[in-house]
């Protein structure tokens, strides 16, 4: 039945595959395809209010079964200036698809300032984990005023009014608070943007609320974008006009729905249930066609066609997660030679260092998101699953009922909107744990683990074997080098941005350029760091020395300075260190590699510093790291 | 098909309105039932009724014809005469 039913779903035939459901017989306990269709039915996008209510039916026939593991109980109470009752059902069933067991409350018609305001009102005494404050624009209105221009100091009024709210919510219960930010208007007023002395345009308004309120977050009040939810539903067409004539709500449904999805994934986000990796198919997911058969270059990925630009597009969506601590892993039924992709083809957004986890194999995609499991140190319950083939998203989910899935295909436009409409990324907010789970954190987290295990980092170093090789410049790593100039900020003791003509004429000046790539035990790095050498009477002058941050302390600095002493010859070695905003890293380089201080520029703070050699008391710097030059 | 009677379709689909709004599986769209006999039809969610038709029939209601409902059947010559005319 899964696969008929996902079939349906992602077809976009919601009644069809629901129909499914219904004519099943109910059974405790609930089957875990039960669950997952269940599920992953309620994280479609496009469902229209009578959809969601079937699917709240349905959940309800089934007892209510928590839909993903260790659902977390809250109860949450909603606070909004409008009539908020559809809210209820539909927060309670989005939370339930993310993991949340929420028992929604909504307080009798009161305005929100009276009930915040009073200690002995509902609010309080219902004791919520979680208070939820949404507005409407007419809220802001009973402080603007209705004219087309609004004073900044009702604006601060009203401002100054949900502070003092929010601050009586904090000091009178241990609740969460969410803060929902305002969206535009279903009737718009003129001059929006207009500024003048003391008033501004109502767009303008709203535009400086939202940003106050955004900077009024902290560790208990997040900011949930309604704004682009909204947006998100239509705009114009999704804010309270025929509804709010009818029944005071401030949203068309398409508007509630959408809001309440956004709530339901903040409250989510909040109890920590959020997705922390993107498992991804290759070929037709990343980019058109199949490696294996069109090689590194046929595939269409990159400018040259409509969806050759669209996978890029995906492909740069993907790698737009990694500051929010999203991991990337790549799953692909090829040989694992395909790999190569990502070096031999320019084209592409994403690099092979982008994914935390790679499973290219021929064994079953669900024994892949196992180990991808294994290797990332969390459920595939965190996980998110995106390929093509219905096939094998339905054999990955009758392993793993609670991992969500998106359809890719049938081409890059659709894939897109499918991924980023679900919103399966959200965040109100980041903890110090999202920022750090990082692809290239969870890999240091790795060696650091391994490091671990050793005495002391030497042994770790001689153990994971660094191998540096040296190549001049060449048609081969030209590109890469001269990119690596504009892009390298912190190690990069000159900052000078040569571009090919540059080096070119710094070769012909009798310079060098030296390009070092990296490789260990857990793999290549690829090109790491550069260095320009340019021979003086009397010394070796490093005019260029960068490196990428991600191979520090691994003695790869030391190791590449011992090949600059030994391109000396027994000359001295002359350095610069330019200082920038960014290159702080850098500044203690040279003293720490034995160089002296001979000078300083003011006002550029250019440091020159000169090295005489190796002798009694500075000792060459210890390195383990066997460079070969090519 | 009289232009104020809902086809067997419409009216399959206007029961399944119905049905789903007020999750009753078996609810039988009587000419003479009214909102106190259907548990949970009350005011707001009259209008959520109205705009579940809205959406499904494709068609809109004046704000005066949402108030002025009296039973189901009432509401079935409305919609009927809505779709015969559009």
């Amino acid at each position: 039945m899964l696969n008929e039913f996902l079939t349906d779903l992602f077809k976009g035939q919601t009644g069809k595959a629901l129909s499914l459901l219904e004519s099943r017989p109910v059974e405790q306990p609930v089957p875990p395809d039960v669950i997952t269709m269940l599920r992953l039915a309620i994280l479609q996008r496009d469902l229209n209010f009578l959809t969601c209510q079937r699917l709240h039916n349905l959940w309800t026939r089934w007892g209510r079964p928590a839909l993903k593991p260790n659902a977390t109980p809250r109860k949450v109470l909603l606070l909004s200036d409008f009539t908020a009752d559809n809210f209820v059902p539909l927060v309670t069933l989005f939370c339930a698809a993310q993991g949340v067991e929420a028992e929604v409350i909504l307080p009798g018609f009161d305005s929100i300032e009276q009930t915040v305001l009073d200690p002995t009102s509902s609010l309080y005494r219902a004791r919520p984990d979680i208070v939820i404050l949404f507005f409407s624009d007419h809220w802001l209105r009973r402080y603007t005023g209705n004219a087309a221009l609004v004073r900044h100091s009702d604006l601060e009024q009203a401002q100054e009014t949900l502070s003092n709210l929010v601050r009586e919510i904090e000091s009178n219960s241990p609740a969460d608070i969410l803060v929902g930010n305002l969206p535009g208007r279903a009737y718009p007023l003129p001059a929006g943007t207009v500024a003048v002395k003391d008033r501004m345009g109502w767009n303008l308004a709203v535009t400086r609320f939202n940003d106050w309120l955004a900077r009024r977050s902290s560790t208990r009040v997040h900011v949930v974008d309604l704004a682009e939810a909204v947006f998100g539903a239509g705009g114009r067409q999704a804010v309270g006009a025929t509804n709010f004539l009818r029944a005071r709500m401030a949203y068309e449904t398409s508007g509630t729905l959408s809001t309440a999805r956004e709530l339901g994934s903040g409250i989510a986000h909040i109890c920590g249930k959020t997705h922390r990796a993107l498992v991804s198919d290759w070929d037709n997911t990343l980019w058109g066609g199949e490696v294996a058969e069109v090689g590194s270059f046929g595939v269409e990925c990159g400018q040259e066609s409509p969806d050759a630009l669209g996978y890029y597009m995906v492909q740069e969506y993907l790698k737009s997660l990694q500051p929010l601590g999203i991991l990337l892993a790549g799953i692909s039924r090829n040989d694992p030679a395909v790999s190569r992709i990502f070096d031999d083809n320019p084209e592409m957004a994403l690099k092979l260092d982008d994914f935390s986890s790679l499973q290219i194999g021929w064994n079953p995609k669900s024994e892949s998101v196992a180990r991808v499991s294994k290797e990332l140190g969390f459920g595939p319950e965190f996980m998110v699953f995106l390929d093509d083939s219905l096939y094998e998203i339905a054999e990955v989910l009758t392993s793993h009922p609670y991992m969500d899935a998106v359809l890719a295909g049938p081409d890059s436009q659709s894939t897109l909107a499918r991924l980023t409409r679900m919103r399966l990324f959200n965040a109100v907010s980041l903890s110090e744990e999202d920022l750090k789970r990082s692809s290239r954190a969870l890999k240091l987290r790795e060696q650091r683990e391994l490091q671990s295990s050793f005495g002391n980092i030497e042994d770790f170093l001689k153990a994971i074997q660094v191998r540096l090789n040296v190549s001049p410049l060449n048609v081969n790593n030209l590109e890469r080098v001269v990119q690596m100039f504009q892009k390298t900020n912190q190690f990069n003791l000159t900052t000078r941005r040569h571009r090919e003509d540059d080096l070119k004429q710094l070769e012909k000046r009798g310079g060098n350029v030296f390009a070092f790539s990296y490789e260990d035990t857990f793999g290549s790095q690829g090109l790491i760091s550069i260095v320009n050498l340019v021979p003086e009477d009397d010394a070796v002058f490093i005019e260029s020395w960068l490196m990428s941050c991600r191979v520090l302390n691994r003695t790869v600095e030391q190791a590449i300075f011992s090949f600059i002493v030994q391109k000396a010859k027994g000359k001295r070695v002359r350095g610069e260190f330019i200082p920038t905003e960014k290159n702080g890293l850098v500044r203690n380089l040279y003293p720490g590699l034995g160089f002296r201080n001979i000078s300083r520029d003011e006002p550029t703070g250019t440091e020159y510093w000169v090295y005489d050699g190796p002798g009694p008391g500075s000792e060459p710097p210890k390195h383990f790291t066997t460079i070969q030059e090519s | 098909m009289s232009e104020n009677t809902l086809d067997p379709n419409q009216l399959e689909k206007l029961t399944g309105i119905f049905r789903v709004l007020f999750n009753a599986p078996q609810l039988e769209l009587r000419d003479n039932l009214t909102a106190k006999d259907v548990a949970g039809w009350d005011s707001f969610n009259h209008v959520n009724l109205i705009i579940s038709i809205e959406e499904e029939f494709g068609l809109r209601f004046s704000n005066d014809e949402v108030g002025s409902l009296q039973n189901v059947g009432h509401l079935k010559h409305l919609l009927a005469s809505k779709l015969a005319s559009s």
